[in-house]
């Protein structure tokens, strides 16, 4: 069973689909970047997948059922906002925390906790600085036992040390219960070392889904005469072009044609072309 | 339990995927014997803790040494190394080849030629004796 | 589940309290104090019945002028406790969390909805009734002690002692908080749930003023034209009165008041026969009054709960549905 699996889901708010007839499965034990500029719909998609969200249409299922109204007990979500009981002390907030669960390991919270520098287990939890504060909510995430771990930007308010910390915590947990990861964020340089997966979002679709690696083997920069584009054959996702020379973004490239350069992307030129693209299709 | 003999040191504006600096290190270590037959590399969790690097991304690379048949993986203890790729010619501070560049790094720097001249020359000599193509 | 409930609802539990301990001393003081009043201008003859004496002493005058005012002010502390529970405890319940987003927190926990709003409503509402129900016995036992010299002279049917006796009180409170929760949960805005609360308590508080007399059956007391029924003179809740007919049918107002009109030459203040007879010939020979006796007062009061405790019943199963479907 996936841990999740979205069949053309969609949300719309008012008029405005915030996402859009999305289909994807994310494999057991992977670390998914989920990446897109800000209104992309990640954090809807996100949502949807924690099941505080519904969705407009169709649907995604955590580890085979459904998430609608329901977060399901395998699925740990961390949401922009952070969610925290700001009038309670850390201690509290992770009793409170617990008491509302069935799984739950106070020990593991106390481990996580422990990693992170000086987090005063007796300070109200609105007295946190915002970075602690995401902290001490990936600690009650993971004291669920989660095999699905949802973090929606976890490292955007986090200084370099904290991210550092953070994201080796994250990666700790991958290490020692195979839990798979989604992570948003809307700055890839973010997510490029710890991730294995990836899932690009724009305009609310889907535009890239699939293992870093084999996305990126799929895909060609080819860069040659502007004058002569018919030899290049394979499905272009976006092309730049000066007078004289052409910079093309192909998926599924025949063998690179006379008069032209190719080299496999790298990941940011990969993301850039695709974002690119679904931004002259607006236009 | 053996203690750990390498620690991976991830640079993330290399341009190099940190699946690649974990096999070339370890490759690395291990033609400078730093890593003999019997030694275990470090757990996916001690790297990850070291480094925060994705732990999946670590065992992908040890798959990979071990395909080349460097290492071996037990299951339950860890990944051990079973082949040596250190001779001679590179263990050791006092290996001969090793003496010699280090006397003619000692002459480069009297002559006053910067690290960039070095690296240059360096890169140079090394293309001449082994052409890019050869090279994996 | 209802440690987490208790802890994030412990200011207003605290503030609650305060209420109770404050309230409690202060209605303990007035009533000592007025007891005190009551033993030294010796009006403890006066506390039960309603004598002639009573009525024109000085001392008893002097007595009503300096309490009446702080019994009243007792009286309405418990008829405004509803709705400022209602207030300040059912509308900032959901609506807080909604606004701040910490619904999330627990709705992405194990505990399902339903039993987190149901944890929340316990430890929101047991409270405050036990609170609303130990200061209403309070007041009532402060007012039993001014007897009739007190509000209650005016029976249990007179609108500020209906309010503030048996479940009324109790019912109130459900429905106010209930109101304030659903529309929390509807609107996600404290300040709005508030002023929602606010205006739908009070406009169902006027508009369902009179339901009561309209459910209950009453009954019908039949008097000679002449004499006044004695429901309209004691402490019953008289419906409507009026003349009947021969054939035993009320009669219609403007019937009644032409004959009325008509025979009004003959009333004098010395006597009353002719008049009387005028009105028998006039087909005015009896009057009649509908009324609730006072001591049928608790199933007015049975019936005014169970209409504001259904309304809060549906309300509270509204919330759950909203909470629900919330996304």
């Amino acid at each position: 069973m996936n841990p999740l699996t979205a069949t053309a889901v969609g949300k719309r708010y008012r008029s405005r689909w915030a996402v859009r007839d999305c289909s994807f499965t994310i494999p057991e034990g992977k670390v998914v970047a989920l990446v897109g500029p800000n209104g992309a719909g990640k954090s809807t998609l996100l949502g949807m997948a924690a099941g505080i969200v519904r969705p407009t249409t169709g649907g995604l299922s955590a580890f085979g059922t459904p998430t609608a109204g329901r977060t399901h007990p395998d699925v740990s979500y961390l949401g922009q906002n952070r969610s925290l009981y700001h009038d309670l002390t850390v201690r509290e907030l992770t009793r409170a925390v617990g008491s509302m669960n069935d799984r739950w390991s106070t020990d593991r919270v106390h481990e996580v906790l422990g990693l992170l520098t000086g987090v005063d287990h007796d300070a109200k939890v609105g007295t946190l600085s915002a970075g602690t504060r995401t902290q001490v909510a990936i600690a009650m995430a993971l004291g669920r036992l989660p095999r699905l771990l949802l973090l929606d930007e976890p490292l955007s308010d986090l200084d370099p040390l904290a991210r550092d910390e953070t994201l080796r915590i994250i990666m700790t947990e991958v290490a020692d219960r195979g839990t798979t990861v989604v992570m948003s964020s809307h700055l890839l340089t973010d997510l490029r070392e710890v991730c294995d997966h990836i899932l690009l979002v724009d305009e609310g679709r889907v535009q890239v889904d699939g293992d870093i690696e084999e996305v990126l083997a799929r895909h060609r920069i080819l860069v040659g005469p502007a004058a002569d584009e018919s030899s290049v054959e394979g499905t272009l996702v976006s092309a730049t072009r000066t007078a004289r020379q052409s910079t093309l973004l192909l998926r599924e490239a025949a063998p690179t044609p006379k008069g032209w350069e190719g080299t496999e992307p790298d990941l940011e030129s990969l993301v850039m072309g695709y974002l690119r693209a679904s931004r002259e299709r607006r236009r | 339990m053996l203690a750990d003999v390498i620690e991976f040191r991830i640079d993330r504006r290399s341009g190099v995927s940190t699946y690649m600096q974990i096999i070339q290190q370890v490759r690395q270590a291990m033609r400078l014997g730093l890593l003999n037959p019997g030694d275990r590399l470090p757990s996916a969790r001690e790297v990850v803790e070291a480094t925060a690097v994705n732990p999946n991304t670590v065992l992908k690379a040890y798959r990979e040494l071990e395909r080349e048949g460097l290492v071996e993986a037990r299951r339950g203890l860890g990944t051990f190394v079973t082949k040596s790729l250190s001779s001679e010619a590179t263990t050791g501070d006092d290996a001969p080849l090793r003496q010699e560049l280090a006397g003619w790094m000692g002459r480069a720097q009297q002559g006053g030629l910067v690290v960039e001249d070095v690296d240059a020359l360096y890169s140079a000599v090394r293309d001449e004796h082994y052409p890019a193509e050869e090279r994996s | 589940m209802i440690w987490v409930s208790w802890r994030r609802q412990r200011p207003q539990l605290i503030t609650l309290l305060a209420m109770l301990v404050v309230g409690a001393g202060v209605v303990v003081l007035l009533r000592s104090s007025m007891l005190d009043s009551i033993t030294s201008s010796g009006l403890t003859e006066c506390v039960t019945r309603t004598t002639q004496e009573c009525s024109t002493n000085k001392s008893a005058g002097d007595f009503r002028a300096e309490w009446s005012t702080r019994l009243q002010l007792g009286q309405a502390a418990i008829i405004f406790l509803p709705v400022l529970i209602g207030l300040f405890i059912g509308a900032p319940l959901f609506a807080r969390e909604l606004e701040q987003g910490t619904h999330v927190l627990a709705f992405t926990q194990s505990v399902s909805r339903t039993r987190w709003m149901l944890s929340k409503l316990v430890v929101a509402l047991v409270p405050a009734l036990v609170v609303l129900i130990a200061l209403q016995y309070l007041v009532w036992w402060w007012l039993t002690t001014a007897g009739v010299m007190g509000p209650r002279v005016n029976g249990s049917f007179q609108v500020f002692n209906f309010g503030i006796e048996h479940v009324s009180p109790v019912a109130y409170t459900l429905f106010a908080f209930a109101v304030g929760a659903f529309v929390g949960v509807v609107t996600r805005r404290t300040l709005v749930a508030m002023i929602v609360t606010l205006g739908a308590f009070t406009v169902l508080r006027f508009a369902l003023f009179d339901v009561v007399t309209r459910v209950m059956t009453t009954q019908r007391e039949v008097v000679t034209s002449g004499l006044s029924p004695t429901a309209s003179r004691d402490a019953s809740l008289v419906i409507s009165q009026g003349y009947l007919d021969a054939a035993g049918q009320p009669i219609a107002p403007d019937k009644v008041g032409a004959a009325v009109q008509a025979c009004k030459a003959t009333w004098t203040p010395e006597g009353q026969q002719e008049y009387v007879a005028c009105l028998a010939k006039s087909d005015l020979g009896r009057r009649y009054a509908d009324f609730i006796p006072e001591s049928q007062a608790w199933q007015a009061h049975l019936v005014d709960a169970s209409i504001y405790g259904a309304l809060a019943v549906l309300l509270l199963v509204g919330t759950g549905w909203a909470l629900r479907r919330q996304s």
